[in-house]
């Protein structure tokens, strides 16, 4: 069967309309929660906060809500998601795989390495992000280990080379999470949490820390979209094509590394995000990366603030989002998988 | 002076001993034939004449310029090749495919002009492939699939074009008619082709110099009757060959006889 690609004309318009959808999504879940706000007084709130609207008496707890509470995990929330999906377009396309995610290279392992020694041992020094931050340098040592396990052979990392060697970190890391959890004693309560995921009390800080990996890794890969398709074609042929392959495929392993490294050590282990999404829009703007990644991320962040928003306001008890995602996301990927079985 | 030459090459894999001690001088304008049997080393000495795999020793160099000194960009617009595995895991269509072989000519965001999708088209008229066009190539046939990353080589427009066993897939009719388009590229645009082929007989219709390789080593090379001859043919392949002027199209062929 043809695939017609969607023109320039209908993308533009579907680029615009989910960005308005975002900024709408936003400010109505805003208003959503224990407390309601009205839609009016959430755009109100921020105009005056962005110095567009004159400020005006208001509640004293209206902006303590909106401002210290919600935004900060509503925007975490919609980096994080963001975040997973463009990672999980780089991850696919240099894997050769449709089915690789942002954690194939063991960088949730890591994460949850470092997040659980900091738990066990009560770290503090660096205050209240010791946890984050400790997550984060635990994914990167994953990565560090990953890549010089695959490139031992001296070669260009071949995608087997690469997955094979994840897959090898991460057995061994999670088998220290197992034994961290058996020393925790009265923490290990903490941990599990922690590894189940949430955005419950996230901060501007959280958002600045994925904000710094997700952004600039966004226009590197926009800036590597070409070189990234022919990668996905096989290293041969992107290297008779002009491809320094060893180089582009290390810069986008290592910044879809770094954006999967952020959002895992401010949320915890969210699966499915970065898996699903790519493939999903894939199948609407076809597999061009430079069409394909600001779609995704726009998706993937629409989808976890949705998730987020069921976890926070409409389930009785909040659920780890990431038990959420999985939830959900699981049944959701038999289905695609059992049709791509069926060709 | 020789297009592309290398001298003492050497390349080991796994303490295996690939390539051995290799001396080769490719010249403008001949469509080259690299065979031998399997094993022999005839992909490693592609990848090493294309710069995809540096030799161990000994060097190679393109137009007097050592290999290693060209940008990968560089080479892709001398270089193009067509190899013999071409799995795709994403449905691109095919013409996104063979536009791709127009990357090494444009830079990282230029717009494609009406030049460049005319010529891209004159290619797929070409290879008779303008019918895949809008279809994945995910779900084309492993033969349909062939000629599209053909295509693609050809519309990379390279003085020198790598040819892996590129028509192992393809049916008669399609092997001729892209085997005739490469050689009114040499005779007419100078081009240089090197092509591994399997087939001893369609290599003897299409070449116009052979190299005969056994385990990493050049065991002959030249022309048809010094190349394609029973004594080289016994050693390398083990097999008897008979080596006769074929009465309809006058060409020579073989044929062989299992000992």
């Amino acid at each position: 069967m043809a695939r017609k690609n969607i023109d320039g004309l209908s993308y533009g318009l579907l680029l615009g309309g989910l960005v308005l959808l975002l900024l709408a999504a936003i400010v109505v879940v805003t208003g959503m929660g224990y407390m309601k706000i009205p839609f009016s007084e959430v755009i109100r709130m921020i105009g005056e906060a962005a110095g567009v609207l004159s400020a005006t008496k208001v509640d004293p707890v209206l902006p303590v809500v909106i401002f210290d509470v919600r935004l900060p995990r509503i925007m975490t929330s919609v980096m994080v998601g963001g975040g997973l999906a463009l990672s999980g377009v780089v991850f696919q396309g240099i894997l050769l795989n449709p089915l690789a995610d942002p954690y194939t290279l063991g960088v949730s392992s890591g994460a949850a390495f470092g997040a659980a020694l900091a738990l066990l041992f009560n770290l503090t020094f660096w205050g209240a992000y010791s946890v984050t931050l400790c997550a984060f340098v635990g994914a990167l040592i994953t990565l560090l280990l990953v890549l010089r396990l695959a490139g031992s052979d001296g070669g260009g990392l071949s995608s087997n080379n690469l997955i094979l060697a994840g897959v090898i970190i991460a057995a061994i890391l999670s088998a220290g999470i197992s034994l961290i959890k058996f020393l925790a004693d009265e923490q290990v309560a903490v941990i599990i949490f922690w590894l189940m995921g949430s955005f419950a009390s996230r901060t501007w800080a959280d958002l600045l820390l994925v904000a710094v990996f997700a952004l600039p890794g966004m226009g590197l890969i926009l800036y590597y979209s070409r070189e990234l398709n022919l990668l996905s074609l096989g290293e041969r042929a992107a290297a008779s094509l002009g491809v320094d392959t060893r180089r582009v495929t290390m810069i986008l392993l290592v910044a879809a590394t770094l954006v999967a490294a952020a959002c895992v050590s401010v949320s915890g282990i969210v699966g499915f995000v970065g898996l699903l999404i790519p493939h999903l829009v894939r199948g609407v703007v076809g597999p061009d990366n430079r069409r394909l990644a600001p779609i995704a991320f726009l998706v993937g962040a629409l989808l976890l603030l949705s998730a987020d928003t069921v976890t926070r306001t409409l389930l009785p008890r909040e659920v780890p989002i990431g038990v959420l995602t999985a939830l959900i996301g699981g049944p959701f990927f038999c289905y695609i998988y059992q049709r791509r079985l069926k060709g | 002076m020789s297009l592309l030459s290398c001298k003492n090459l050497t390349f080991t894999y796994r303490r295996k001993r690939v390539i051995e001690a290799l001396d080769i001088d490719l010249e403008a304008g001949f469509f080259y034939a690299i065979l031998g049997p399997n094993g022999c080393g005839k992909t490693t000495l592609i990848d090493l004449l294309a710069g995809h795999l540096s030799p161990d020793s000994g060097s190679v160099s393109l137009q007097g310029r050592e290999l290693s000194r060209f940008s990968r960009r560089e080479l892709a617009r001398k270089i193009a090749l067509v190899p013999q595995f071409y799995n795709i895991n994403f449905p691109y269509t095919a013409a996104e495919i063979v536009m791709m072989g127009r990357y090494p000519h444009l830079s990282r965001f230029a717009a494609i002009d009406a030049g460049e999708k005319e010529r891209v088209k004159a290619v797929m008229q070409a290879t008779d492939i303008v019918s895949l066009g809008p279809r994945p190539v995910t779900e084309l046939s492993g033969g349909e699939r062939q000629r599209v990353v053909f295509a693609r080589a050809l519309v990379q427009d390279t003085p020198i074009l790598f040819l892996d066993e590129a028509t192992a897939n393809l049916d008669i009719n399609h092997t001729l008619k892209l085997l005739g388009l490469v050689k009114r590229n040499v005779k007419e645009k100078k081009q240089t082709v090197v092509a591994v082929f399997q087939d001893l007989n369609l290599a003897a219709a299409c070449c116009d110099r052979f190299i005969l390789l056994h385990q990493g080593r050049v065991v002959v090379q030249g022309e048809l009757d010094k190349v394609l001859h029973p004594e080289p043919i016994a050693k390398v392949f083990g097999v008897e060959a008979k080596v006769y002027e074929d009465p309809c199209f006058g060409r020579k062929q073989i044929i062989f006889k299992h000992p």
